[in-house]
């Protein structure tokens, strides 16, 4: 009788074994996650104040002259060590709970995009995956006296960025998730 | 290969990626089951013809603003899968004429819906989504993870308990109907769990690729076992095998998840071939 | 009060007639044959006896002790079965299908009911064998297994001996005989005009639209059907 229902023991076993994982992944995500927070709440504060489109962040000398890479330190979040499909995956999780890093450093490597916005240019890295169609990326903003085209890359160019997610506050697009950029080096 | 591994564990330190493990297992469980039915029933293509049809249904949910799609594509998949396999042999329109009709028709009418109705911005990004799997594995939410669990227990509980009835049906369903069992019950059901592993796989391997999932781990069992039971049971080892490699490998190498788990399959394939050529050769 | 009764039976597909007029009866312990040229309808005679195909008009009236799963088919092979990954236990085993109901695994009771009827046929070493590496006539007889596994009471079989070779032929026609004398009532579809006369007690002779003949053997050897068609197979009547 047993031997019979084996057959449906050893699936639902299996099955609650991996719900027990779930609930263990969910709840160890959470708390990287928050570990992860807690570091920047002064940060955060500084962020996301309506109606001031860049809000910079004191710190580092923006810009790297001489050096081969952005710089490994301070990042919470380096995409650039990641396989394509975990890049991606990554990513998406970022955008779909971005609550959750914001204030976050993040380092990230990809194809440099411009758009023109009135007066001004909006700069984005994009992160492009080999069949082209699930594309993502940032914009991100660099505070100072920086002047497009000569401080940027060239339209499509590979570059690398680090910097903190801040959410800004756009008459025309609403809320918006940026990267304060404090490091960049370009690529090509 | 220490390298591997390390990088292996730094990545399941994320939730997403031991999400995606879990129901990765589960699908490719599910879906190897029904493959065996499927294949012997010869209604191969039956995977795509559904899958396909709910492509079409989640264009008509993302049209219409739907919050959670599943609720509308799962009851239309399952009709259509109870429509499908009902045309047996005394039909107008043979089997596979109908399910070509219906795949090819949902397909061009989904993306048709999709384009007029362009409910979001990255059109194409989500098109190519729900077609080749991309990244919805790695990016499921924990509600869609309990749904993938409970509608996968509900696959295997009615796989198991209904065991010698769906044999029945696929060696002969003419002589279990004519014995006096509830032959159109049996496949009734059949076609439901086929319905629900088909948009259970479509987080997977997509639309596309789903009837790589259900057809190619039977047809390796075949090649090499001789008892349904044995068939059945190697089916499913080698699904979660490849479905489990593939993505370990997918996820190193950063190729596409749902290409990957089905190239891991036919590699599996070609080996089970040539262990039968051998094992043949080595009786006779 | 007959096992089965056929009257004034109708059948065709989609509303147009393939046979009429089918007339018949059959008694508890019978063995009937139903002979006929190809596509007079006999199969879908049988598969309306079996409920599988609705008649277009007529009755087909089971007799008080017979069961809907009281009923052994052994129909024709079909080329996927041929090539079916099973092993003839799992074949034999599917036929006792009609008496575990609701639960989902067969009993003691049914493995020995299948175990029995194997050896009864003399197939029992074969068991474990793969179903699609047997010979044609160790097909015929695991189906045949399988068709006994399903009743004590009638038995329904669509061209036995089809595909065999005279020895096969022969044989297998010595066991259905065999079956008949130990109480089970026979129905068989037969193109071998010999074994059938050979074998049954009756004979339904189906013609291009409708019955040509019912009735006993030493009736049909009489009748002018029974003639034309025993001259024309070129055997004795």
């Amino acid at each position: 009788m047993i031997k019979k229902y084996t057959y449906l023991l050893a699936p639902l076993l299996l099955v609650l074994f991996l719900a027990g994982c779930s609930a263990d992944a969910a709840a160890t995500g959470e708390d990287a996650v928050g570990a992860g927070n807690a570091g920047a709440p002064a940060a955060a504060e500084n962020t996301g104040s309506t109606g001031n489109e860049t809000t910079a962040i004191a710190g580092e000398n923006p810009g790297n002259a001489g050096s081969e890479t952005t710089s490994a330190a301070n990042v919470d979040i380096d995409l650039t060590e990641l396989s394509t499909t975990m890049m991606q995956a990554r990513f998406h999780h970022i955008l779909s709970n971005a609550e959750d890093y914001l204030g976050q450093t993040i380092r990230v490597r990809g194809q440099y995009h411009n758009m023109p916005f009135g007066d001004e240019y909006l700069h984005f890295v994009m992160i492009i995956p080999g069949d082209e169609c699930c594309r993502m990326g940032f914009e991100f903003m660099r505070a100072g006296d920086y002047v497009y085209p000569d401080d940027f890359p060239a339209q499509y160019g590979a570059l690398e960025i680090k910097g903190v997610l801040t959410r800004g506050f756009d008459g025309t697009f609403g809320n918006f998730l940026y990267l304060a950029v404090d490091d960049v080096f370009i690529i090509g | 290969m220490i390298g591997m591994l390390n990088q292996l564990s730094a990545y399941f330190q994320f939730p997403f990626v031991r999400y995606a493990m879990i129901v990765g297992v589960l699908i490719a469980m599910c879906s190897s089951l029904l493959g065996v039915t499927l294949v012997l029933k010869r209604y191969s293509f039956i995977g795509s013809g559904l899958s396909h049809v709910a492509f079409g249904a989640t264009a008509i949910a993302a049209a219409m603003n739907l919050t959670n799609n599943v609720l509308f594509v799962l009851p239309v998949t399952i009709i259509c899968a109870i429509l499908l396999l009902r045309t047996g042999q005394n039909t107008k329109i043979k089997g596979d004429a109908a399910i070509a009709m219906i795949s090819v028709g949902t397909l061009a009418i989904g993306y048709l819906i999709m384009n007029v109705f362009a409910a979001s911005a990255n059109l194409a990004g989500d098109i190519c989504t729900i077609l080749f799997g991309a990244l919805s594995i790695l990016t499921l939410t924990r509600t869609e993870v309990w749904l993938s669990l409970v509608l996968s227990l509900v696959v295997i509980a009615v796989f198991v308990l209904f065991y010698n009835k769906i044999f029945s049906v696929t060696f002969d369903e003419d002589f279990a109907a004519a014995t006096g069992n509830r032959a159109k019950l049996y496949n009734l059901i059949l076609a439901v769990i086929i319905a629900l592993v088909i948009v259970l796989a479509m987080n997977l391997v997509g639309a596309l690729l789903i009837s790589a999932l259900v057809i190619f781990p039977a047809m390796s069992a075949m090649r090499v076992f001789k008892t349904f039971k044995a068939v059945t049971v190697c089916s499913v080892i080698v699904s979660v095998a490849c479905a489990s490699l593939g993505m370990l490998a997918s996820i190193l190498a950063g190729t596409p998840v749902g290409s990957t788990v089905v190239a891991a399959n036919v590699l599996i394939f070609i080996l089970f071939c040539i262990a039968g050529l051998l094992t043949r050769r080595a009786k006779s | 009060m007959p096992q089965l009764s056929c009257t004034d039976l109708t059948l065709g597909y989609e509303g147009k007639p393939v046979i009429s007029n089918i007339n018949f009866d059959v008694n508890a312990g019978d063995y009937l044959c139903i002979v006929g040229e190809n596509g007079s309808g006999k199969s879908t005679l049988m598969k309306s006896i079996l409920r599988l195909i609705p008649p277009l008009s007529g009755q087909i009236t089971a007799g008080s002790g017979l069961a809907a799963n009281e009923i052994g088919y052994m129909p024709q092979q079909t080329a996927a079965q041929k090539d079916f990954p099973a092993s003839v236990r799992e074949v034999v085993r599917s036929g006792t299908l009609n008496r575990i109901g609701f639960r989902p695994f067969y009993s003691t009771c049914e493995k020995h009911a299948a175990d029995a009827n194997m050896k009864r046929l003399g197939i029992s070493h074969l068991a474990g064998r793969c179903y699609r590496e047997l010979s044609g006539g160790q097909q015929q007889r695991a189906l045949l297994a399988r068709a006994l596994c399903a009743t004590q009471k009638i038995l329904l079989l669509d061209e036995p001996a089809s595909g065999l070779d005279p020895n096969a032929s022969s044989e297998m026609y010595e066991l259905i005989k065999g079956l008949n004398d130990s109480g089970i009532t026979i129905i068989m579809i037969s193109h071998d005009i010999e074994a059938s006369v050979k074998y049954a007690s009756h004979i339904l002779h189906i013609g291009s639209q409708s019955s040509l003949f019912f009735g006993s053997i030493s009736d049909y050897r009489e009748s002018d059907a029974g003639r034309i068609y025993a001259a024309q197979q070129g055997g004795t009547a």
